[in-house]
């Protein structure tokens, strides 16, 4: 007898793997249906999944540790039962300011602290000429866009007032840069690449660069109800699995790809979805599919850092609950340009301390 | 704390026949300052200029996120509170949420306040559903004897017979098959396509 387990998406190519294991019956193998639903926000998945009209949902990993944290805006606490992917995202800017940046630049253009620093002596221009600070958006509070933006802009010692953070949803980034209400932006796949063929918006940096390993979207269950029932979000994450090895396959690959465009609703195209991959923006193999508590760990820090919860350690052993382990996580990414060799629950504070000193 | 009695209610929404509803429902119950933002982009400068105390705003739109940001980050609504995050009232939110509608209140407005206005958009919200309907259902009758006429015409020519006789002909069809008349004429219309 199969259970049926209803989830929220949001139309990214991160929702890749949930796609795939739905389409490819590796849902069916785990004695589960995924009955899977595109939703505008995260905000609505949120709250669907915290009034039970969802199962499980595809959620930022920061938003789950701040449910479990208890921070401001989330009603029931969430946990991740299984990652559905690592990196994605990428820093977006509008053409004119990469032309700007460019003529600015001065060292290696794919290393994000020249970029960042390129950007620190921009803004101090504009402020001196008089102009409003230069605005880049990021698409919920609680996101790895927003602490993957906060740690380039950091990179290049910019103030954190002299360029202004802004929420814009995916779907808007590419007309709200067109539009200048926003000169740059950091967003998953596919938005950077379709707004880029556009011609709306430049490529940057992927964010791998910034954050190796950066965990990013988690396939999230109401803590409550993942006690009471724990063989359930278990079996949700073998299916994930199931997806993310077969796609690892050769032979799969392409209809791997074409899968998870066809079924995402964004508009992108096979080929897209591809590129994300053999460049390794994006990670949607098995490994990239597991889950520590060090992780979610890490995103603690990012989120004291960017002043959003309190440095505690009781909070910073809370934060660890918050992902159910899975075996084989790679480690947090180091943050380079912050001298964190590697991250160590454990020593939080001296993480911290690189981040907000 | 804002005066009860004055309220700034922004709703946002692009569909107009949705807002007038909306919009008339507060005024009758007494709430003079409603104002209505139909941009997508932008959406966090035009609140900010605008400094509402209650935002509505449609349940689909991805701007939901902005408000968020708005809300929880910034420090200038810092004294807000999503309704759907803080609310206790379980069966309040699964209605709005049945209902479409999401509502984003500064915080300090009494409770009973703010679920009063919420309780006002939820029947709104349904009435412009079951509107639209009532439209759908209008326009799919209006189709339907648009068929039935096209379909009578061609058999009266075909079989030189009066309308009358033509009507009679597809309803003893449709009994004898258990369908609508409209999909008879439907099927007719189609298989007239081939004999062209």
């Amino acid at each position: 007898m199969t259970r049926l387990l209803r989830i929220g998406f949001m139309p990214l190519t991160d929702a890749g793997l949930l796609l795939v294991a739905s389409a490819k019956n590796f849902d069916r193998d785990e004695g589960l249906r995924f009955e899977l639903s595109p939703e505008p926000s995260w905000a609505n998945l949120r709250d669907k999944l915290a009034l039970g009209i969802y199962d499980a949902a595809h959620m930022l990993a920061p938003a789950v540790v701040a449910s479990t944290l208890g921070l401001n805006g989330f009603p029931a606490p969430m946990i991740g039962a299984v990652a559905l992917g690592l990196d994605g995202n990428a820093i977006s800017v509008s053409p004119a300011l990469a032309v700007a940046l460019r003529e600015k630049i001065s060292g290696e253009a794919a290393d994000p602290a020249c970029t960042a620093r390129a950007l620190a002596e921009l803004s101090a221009e504009r402020a001196f000429d008089g102009l409003p600070p230069l605005r880049f958006a990021h698409v919920f509070p609680y996101s790895s866009h927003h602490y993957q933006l906060r740690l380039w802009l950091r990179s290049g010692a910019i103030r954190p007032d002299a360029v202004q953070l802004t929420v814009t949803p995916p779907p808007l980034m590419q007309q709200a840069i067109e539009g200048g209400y926003i000169d740059g932006f950091c967003v998953g796949g596919p938005w950077n690449t379709l707004a880029q063929q556009a011609g709306a918006s430049e490529i940057l940096h992927p964010c791998r660069v910034l954050t190796p390993d950066c965990p990013e979207k988690v396939l999230a269950f109401r803590s409550e109800a993942a006690e009471r029932e724990p063989e359930l979000p278990r079996d949700a994450a073998r299916a994930i699995r199931r997806a993310a090895l077969w796609g690892e396959k050769k032979e799969n690959r392409e209809e791997f790809c074409r899968t998870i465009a066809e079924k995402t609703g964004a508009g992108a195209s096979p080929a897209m979805v591809a590129a994300s991959l053999d460049q390794n923006w994006l990670r949607l193999d098995a490994e990239a599919t597991a889950l520590a508590g060090s992780q979610a760990s890490w995103l603690y820090v990012l989120m004291v850092a960017a002043g959003q919860a309190f440095a505690d350690d009781g909070q910073a052993a809370l934060a660890q609950t918050a992902f159910w382990p899975l075996d084989g996580a790679p480690p947090p990414p180091s943050a380079p340009g912050f001298k964190i060799a590697a991250f160590d629950p454990r020593h939080w504070r001296e993480a911290l301390a690189a981040l907000a000193g | 704390m804002p005066d009860e009695k004055n309220l700034l209610i922004v709703i946002v929404d692009q569909n107009p026949l949705r807002t007038a509803i909306l919009r008339d429902g507060l005024r009758e119950a007494g709430h003079e300052q409603v104002m209505i933002v139909d941009a997508f982009l932008d959406l966090e400068r035009r609140l900010r200029e605008i400094n509402p105390d209650i935002v509505l705003i449609d349940l689909e739109n991805p701007n939901r996120d902005v408000l968020e940001q708005m809300i929880r980050v910034s420090g200038v609504h810092a004294r807000a509170v999503a309704m759907f995050a803080d609310s206790s009232d379980a069966a309040m939110i699964n209605a709005a949420i049945d209902a479409g509608v999401s509502a984003y209140v500064v915080d300090g407005l009494k409770k009973e306040r703010v679920k009063a206005i919420v309780d006002l958009c939820i029947s709104r919200f349904n009435a412009f559903a079951r509107l639209r309907e009532e439209l759908a259902a209008v326009q799919g009758q209006l189709a339907d004897r648009k068929a039935i006429d096209q379909a009578k015409g061609l058999l009266m020519k075909a079989k030189n017979i009066s309308e009358e006789q033509a009507y009679a002909m597809m309803r003893k069809v449709a009994m004898n098959e258990g369908k609508k008349i409209a999909d008879i004429a439907r099927s007719l219309i189609t298989a007239a396509e081939f004999f062209k």
